[in-house]
């Protein structure tokens, strides 16, 4: 992996190497943040069928269940595992590359070997979800894939792992830029989450309690130290990026992001309040929790004040548009969060539908829209072609967009009926379980929208790969370098 | 049982103690330092401030979205 020292030019001279180092740096990565990316977005299409044959399950019951492999209890967590393992970690996966090599100012050697580290990745995952269906599934939450399809994921992360951290060490001397901090973070925190849970859970599983404990550590880092990260050093590199402007308190960013490492491990633990867990390690949890209100208000006011007197600018950046739309739902899913961990809040929302809303709000409305957001900006400048209709753009935005808001909105009404009334034991449970029905039919719909923007997405990615639609008039696009690439 | 547990413990100790020296590395290195001008190190004469750099495909580009130039 090489760097580049740039020598003392004029402007336009500088603006010519630095566009050729870019275009190089771009064509260093193409295949293996395609692959990525192309296989996310299949295993999207997979996982929202199997969301949505899950969700219709509600409204009726009997919806496919005269086959073992299509019961609730295996098309559910096979949801779960392809969009957590298929699409965004392997949207997270190639994010993580394009950025880096493009923040280290390195080129990516090997690159087919992260070629098939992805093969790798999807053979592990593809071997576990048809596990997960026979009926192999571990029942232990997020981390139902059986244990024979694990190592396959592991020899595949291995190499990403590596990959980025070479890219790391190789980078141009210089100023680490924040979104790097997290990104190095999530790709170190990843094998050390999952692999302990691994262990502690698979492997050689701990007994009584602290398997409960052990899987909800787990289950919340994963979010918040894999997903999160990955999210949040994307937001900080593309909104400053697209709009040209730099992120208005680095300060507050670097603050952020230490806090964030050092109180997000603990949280996991308030999923188990009034569990039979020690009274301290459930406190402990929600006080932890509470602090992640520095790292969260700091992103918040960060991407609010980068993003004031530009907001007209969502009017003609796709990018921007699912990234901030991405980055508000991060800080609502943050306050609700902090907020169901008081002993209070939780007492009504637990075991309601309302932790659904929750989970969807934080995978979905943050992370996969940044994820949209940040292929949008990341693919035409790897296939060097633009994308084939500013239209299908808009359907997938405003399909996505609607449709999650309603999902949440549903989901949360449905929470709040069941959290309320279940503890008030006065009402008949089934009576409880009717109220939720019209709004289990809109979960339902709003997902079916939500699909639509899917396979808009896919068809889009997909033509933008052959290279269909209108040529590459530049708006997304720069310039391409006048003069050979010899400089690398 | 037990060995699991050490290895799990030996590697939660590098990593955290890898993150305690990131931090003292990052002061150490400056890079806590001007942070202004590291806000504004992902851009470059190609990609310069002031410029957006993203815009639905075949339509006009905006510029000067309430850009502050740096």
């Amino acid at each position: 992996m090489n760097t580049v020292a740039m020598p003392e030019q004029s402007t336009d001279s500088r603006a010519e190497l630095d566009r050729i180092e870019r275009v190089a740096i771009d064509a260093s990565t193409r295949g293996p943040v395609l692959f990525f990316y192309a296989s996310a977005i299949l295993w999207l299409l997979v996982g929202t069928i199997l969301g949505l044959v899950t969700a219709l399950k509600f409204n009726a019951p009997g919806f496919l269940d005269a086959w073992s492999f299509t019961t609730f209890g295996r098309v559910r967590p096979a949801h779960l595992t392809s969009v957590i393992y298929g699409w965004a970690s392997m949207a997270g996966i190639g994010t993580i590359i394009w950025l880096m090599a493009r923040l280290c100012h390195t080129r990516l050697k090997n690159g087919s070997l992260l070629i098939i580290a992805g093969c790798i990745w999807n053979l592990g995952l593809t071997l576990g979800i048809l596990g997960i269906f026979a009926g192999h599934g571990t029942s232990i939450e997020w981390l139902e894939l059986p244990g024979y399809s694990t190592p396959l994921l592991f020899i595949a992360y291995s190499f990403i792992g590596l990959w980025t951290l070479l890219m790391f060490i190789n980078r141009r001397p210089g100023h680490v830029y924040v979104t790097q901090w997290y990104l190095l973070a999530a790709v170190l925190w990843f094998p050390w989450v999952y692999g302990t849970a691994q262990i502690l859970l698979v492997a050689h599983p701990v007994q009584g309690v602290v398997q409960a404990a052990v899987n909800w550590w787990f289950a919340h880092n994963i979010i918040g130290l894999w997903f999160t990260t990955i999210g949040v050093g994307t937001v900080y590199y593309m909104i400053p990026k697209v709009l040209g402007k730099p992120i208005h308190s680095y300060y507050l960013s670097i603050i952020g992001f230490w806090t964030l490492a050092f109180f997000y491990s603990w949280n996991g633990i308030h999923h188990l309040i009034y569990g039979p867990l020690p009274a301290w390690l459930q406190t402990a949890s929600i006080v932890a929790s509470v602090m992640m209100i520095i790292p969260v208000t700091t992103v918040a006011i960060n991407h609010h004040l980068t993003m004031k007197g530009s907001f007209g600018a969502l009017r003609y950046s796709p990018t921007l548009r699912f990234i901030v739309f991405g980055a508000m739902c991060y800080t609502l899913v943050s306050l609700q969060g902090i907020s169901m961990a008081f002993r209070t809040i939780n007492k009504a929302s637990h075991f309601t539908h309302l932790t659904v809303a929750h989970a969807h709000l934080g995978l979905y409305a943050f992370f996969t829209m940044v994820m949209f957001g940040a292929m949008y900006y990341i693919v035409p400048r790897l296939v060097n072609w633009e994308w084939p209709c500013a239209k299908l753009i808009k359907i997938h935005f405003w399909t996505t967009a609607i449709g999650i808001l309603l999902m949440f909105g549903a989901l949360t009404i449905a929470g709040i009926q069941q959290g309320i009334h279940m503890n008030l034991r006065t009402t008949d449970f089934n009576v409880i379980m009717n109220s939720t029905k019209p709004w289990l039919w809109m979960r339902s719909l709003s997902g079916a929208l939500m699909m639509v923007g899917h396979f808009v997405f896919a068809a889009s990615f997909v033509m933008i790969l052959m290279r269909l639609g209108k040529n590459k008039t530049t708006p997304t696009l720069f310039e391409e370098p006048t003069r050979g690439g010899n400089v690398l | 049982m037990t060995l699991y547990l050490i290895i799990i413990l030996v590697f939660t100790i590098l990593l955290g103690g890898s993150g305690v020296w990131a931090l003292y590395w990052a002061v150490k290195n400056g890079q806590m330092t001007s942070l202004e001008n590291g806000a504004k190190s992902i851009f470059n004469d190609d990609e310069p401030l002031g410029q957006m750099s993203d815009c639905f495909p075949g339509e006009p580009k905006r510029k000067n979205v309430g850009i502050i130039k740096g």
